[in-house]
C-alpha cells in the first residue's frame, strides 16, 4: 500500500450534505485503505486534521471523507470547499477494523511479549482466529458513523448481516439512515431528545437487542463515553469488540509521541486508532481523560 | 561483548539515547521506548510553562529526510514533573535526560532550577532549536558568545551534569564547541536538526509546514553529523552524544569511531519502526563480535588514531 507522508493533492468531485452538521467531501482517487484507517487532511496555510475515511472505492475511483463542522478548520472543510477544489492528504494511517474474526490489525508491536497487555491481545487473537462472522453490530455516535459506514459496505459485500446503530442528539444530526438501509443493514436510531428513532442513548438499544440475540462482533466509533459503555456491554456479553479511539495527533506516523496511551504507551496513530475493546478497557485513559496538543491532561 | 557504558557518571545499559522531540511527551511513551531496547531517554524540550506550538502540518517525511516545525509545544516542566517521576519508577536503570529551552537568555536560570526539582538524571540544554530565533533568525547556538553565555548560566544553576545540544548550522562547529566547553559544559549533543529547510507543494504552490520552514533530520544528514563529531572530538575534551541521521548499528559505530560516546535516535523511529532501538543494539553487538571489540569505549574516537 502506498502511504503519503508528504501531502498529496486530491480534487473534490462532489459534496454531499449528510446532516445539519456533517458534510461528505468526495474526492477523485483512491488510497487503497481499509475501514478504520484515517488521513491527515490539509488545508494549505490553515491546518491539518485527522479524518477517518468514510468510503474508499477503487472501482469508482472515489475517496469519501465525512466531516463534522465542529471547529474553525472543520468549518472551512464543510462550508468553504467547492467542487473542483483540492485538499492535501497524508495517509492512509493506522490500524483497521477486522471483518475476519481477528482482533484489530496492527503494523507494529507496542511492547515486548512479556507485557501482560500484549499477551492478552495475543490470546484473544488465537481464540478468534478462523472464526467466520455472520452477524455484527456497528455503533456510531455522531460523526463516528463515518468509519462505520465504510465498514458496513465491506461487511455487506461479504454477506455479513449488519446491525447499524446511529446515536445522535437530535433529528437534524441523523446521517446515513436511508443509505445503510438501502445496502441491507438493520438500522437503529436513537436521539437524546426523542425527535427521531428511540429516545435515549443508542447503547440502550444495543443492550436490548443483544438480550434478544447476540452478535459475533461489535464495532464502535464516536464519543469516548459512549464507546466506554459499548466496550463494557461487549465485555459483559463476552462479545469481541473493536473500538476506534481518538487522541490529539501531529505526525500521524508514530514519532511525535502526542497520542500515546497510558500506561501501555500504545501510539494511537500507529497501533490505533482501532484497538480491541479489551485493550481499551485496560487503558486507564479510556473514558477518563485525554491530553491536549501541549500534553496537558483533561478529564472527559 | 558489552554494550553497557558510563556517561557523565551515569550507567547506561546500552549506548542508545532517545533523541528529544520523539515519543518523549509522556512517561508511558518513554517507557515503551525502553521496553523496545533503548538505553536512556531524553524528554521533549520543555520550558517552565506550557507552550502550544505550531498548527499542523508539523512533521512530514520521505525516504531521504524528515522536516519538522512542531514549535516546541509542551506541557511545561511544572506539569511534566509527574511524568518524569513515573518514568523513573518504571525504568530506574535507564537515565532520564530533561531537555530544556528558553526563548530569552535570562530564562535559562529559572528553567534549570526547575529541573533540579525533578527526577531527571541529566539536563540537556536545547540552545539550538531552529524554531526559536532572534530577530536575525539565529538560535543561541549560532554564535560562540551566546552559546558560552547560555552554558555558563545553566552550569551555575544546575545540580545535574550539563549537556549542551548544539546546532550543525554554523560556519565553525569547533568555535562553538570550544565556547561551550569554556562555559563549563560537561558534554555536548551534536546535534539538532539541519537547516531550517522548506518543502513547497507544487500543486497548491505553498509551503507544506504551517511554520513554512522546519528542521531537517533523517538519513540525509548523517555525513554532516559524522564530520561535526569528528571535529569536536579533535578540538575539545567534551564527551559527545551524536544525533542526526543514525538508522543502523553501522551508523552508530561510525559515530563512535568519530568520537561519540553515545548515539541519539529520533527520526529513525519513522524509518525502521519502534523496533529500531533493539535492532541497532543487535547490529552494534554483531559488529563488536565480528571486529572483536570488547566494549563501546574501545571504539570511541578510534578513527583519529
Amino acid at each position: 500500500m502506498k502511504v503519503y507522508d508528504i501531502p498529496k493533492d486530491f480534487k473534490i468531485k462532489e459534496i454531499v450534505r449528510n446532516s445539519s452538521q456533517v458534510v461528505t467531501l468526495i474526492f477523485e482517487g483512491t488510497l487503497n485503505s481499509i475501514p478504520g484507517q484515517f488521513v491527515m487532511l490539509w488545508l494549505p496555510e490553515v491546518d491539518e486534521k485527522p479524518i477517518s475515511i468514510s468510503l474508499d472505492d477503487p472501482e469508482k475511483n472515489e475517496i469519501h471523507l465525512s466531516i463534522a463542522d465542529i471547529g474553525p478548520v472543520t468549518h472551512k472543510f464543510c462550508e468553504e470547499m467547492k467542487v473542483g477544489d483540492s485538499l492535501g492528504m497524508r495517509g492512509p494511517y493506522g490500524t483497521s477494523f477486522s471483518l475476519s474474526g481477528e482482533a484489530a490489525r496492527s503494523s507494529e508491536s507496542v511492547t515486548t511479549s512479556s507485557d501482560p497487555v500484549q499477551q492478552s491481545h495475543a490470546v484473544q487473537d488465537s481464540e478468534q482466529a478462523g472464526m467466520t462472522l455472520q452477524h455484527v453490530a456497528m455503533i456510531g455516535g455522531g460523526c463516528g458513523c463515518a468509519p462505520m459506514r465504510y465498514l458496513a459496505y465491506e461487511a455487506r459485500k461479504k454477506g455479513v448481516e449488519v446491525d447499524y446503530y446511529i446515536g445522535v442528539r437530535t433529528k437534524d444530526l441523523v446521517m446515513f439512515e436511508e443509505e445503510m438501509t438501502s445496502i441491507g443493514c438493520n438500522v437503529f436510531v436513537s436521539t437524546d431528545d426523542g425527535t427521531h428513532g428511540e429516545k435515549g442513548f443508542i447503547t440502550q438499544q444495543l443492550e436490548k437487542n443483544l438480550a434478544a440475540k447476540k452478535v459475533d462482533k461489535i464495532y464502535t466509533c464516536g464519543p469516548e463515553m459512549m464507546m466506554k459503555v459499548v466496550a463494557d456491554i461487549a465485555q459483559k456479553n463476552e462479545i469481541p469488540a473493536e473500538i476506534s479511539m481518538e487522541r490529539y495527533m501531529k505526525c500521524g506516523f508514530g514519532i511525535c509521541g502526542q497520542c500515546c496511551l497510558d500506561d501501555s504507551g500504545l501510539r494511537l496513530c500507529k497501533e490505533g486508532p482501532v484497538i480491541t475493546g479489551e485493550r481499551a478497557l485496560q487503558s486507564k485513559e479510556f473514558g477518563n481523560y485525554h491530553r491536549d496538543k501541549m500534553g496537558i491532561k483533561h478529564s472527559f | 561483548m558489552n554494550l553497557s557504558t558510563t556517561f557523565l557518571g551515569q550507567k547506561f545499559p546500552n549506548p542508545i539515547v532517545l533523541a528529544s522531540g520523539i515519543l518523549g511527551v509522556t512517561a508511558a511513551g518513554m517507557t515503551n521506548v525502553i521496553k523496545n531496547g533503548c538505553g536512556a531517554v531524553t524528554a521533549k524540550s520543555l520550558a517552565v510553562k506550557p507552550r502550544p506550538g505550531h498548527p499542523n502540518p508539523t512533521v512530514i517525511s520521505n525516504e531521504h529526510y524528515m522536516i519538522n516545525a512542531v514549535g516546541l509545544s509542551g506541557e511545561g516542566l511544572e506539569n511534566a514533573e509527574a511524568e518524569f517521576a513515573k518514568y523513573k519508577k518504571n525504568c530506574p536503570k535507564n537515565p532520564l535526560i530533561a531537555s530544556v529551552i528558553s526563548m530569552k537568555m535570562e530564562g535559562f536560570e529559572a528553567v534549570t532550577k526547575r529541573v533540579n526539582q525533578t527526577k531527571a538524571d541529566l539536563i540537556e540544554v536545547n540552545i539550538s532549536c531552529p524554531n526559536v530565533e532572534d530577530e536575525f533568525g539565529r538560535s543561541f547556538a549560532a554564535l560562540p558568545e551566546t552559546a558560552y553565555e547560555a552554558t555558563k548560566i545553566v552550569k551555575a544553576n544546575s545540580e545535574l551534569p550539563v549537556i549542551i545540544k548544539i546546532s550543525p548550522n554554523v560556519t565553525s562547529i569547533v568555535e562553538i564547541a570550544k565556547a561551550v566547553e569554556e562555559g563549563g559544559a560537561d558534554a555536548v549533543n551534536m546535534g539538532n536538526t539541519l537547516g531550517p529547510g522548506m518543502v513547497i507543494d507544487t500543486h497548491f504552490k505553498k509551503p507544506v509546514l504551517a511554520n513554512k520552514m522546519g528542521g531537517v533530520s533523517g538519513p540525509a544528514i548523517k555525513p554532516i553529523t559524522v564530520k561535526n563529531v569528528w571535529q569536536i572530538s579533535q578540538s575539545t575534551n567534551l564527551p559527545i552524544i551524536a544525533t542526526g541521521g543514525i538508522l543502523t548499528g553501522n551508523d552508530a559505530v561510525e559515530m563512535f569511531l568519530a568520537g561519540a560516546s553515545l548515539v541519539g535516535i529520533g527520526s529513525g523511529v519513522y524509518y525502521r519502526g519502534i523496533e529500531i532501538f533493539q535492532k541497532v543494539n543487535d547490529e552494534i553487538q554483531e559488529y563488536m563480535e565480528k571486529e572483536n571489540v570488547g566494549e563501546i569505549k574501545d571504539l570511541i574516537g578510534f578513527a583519529h588514531q
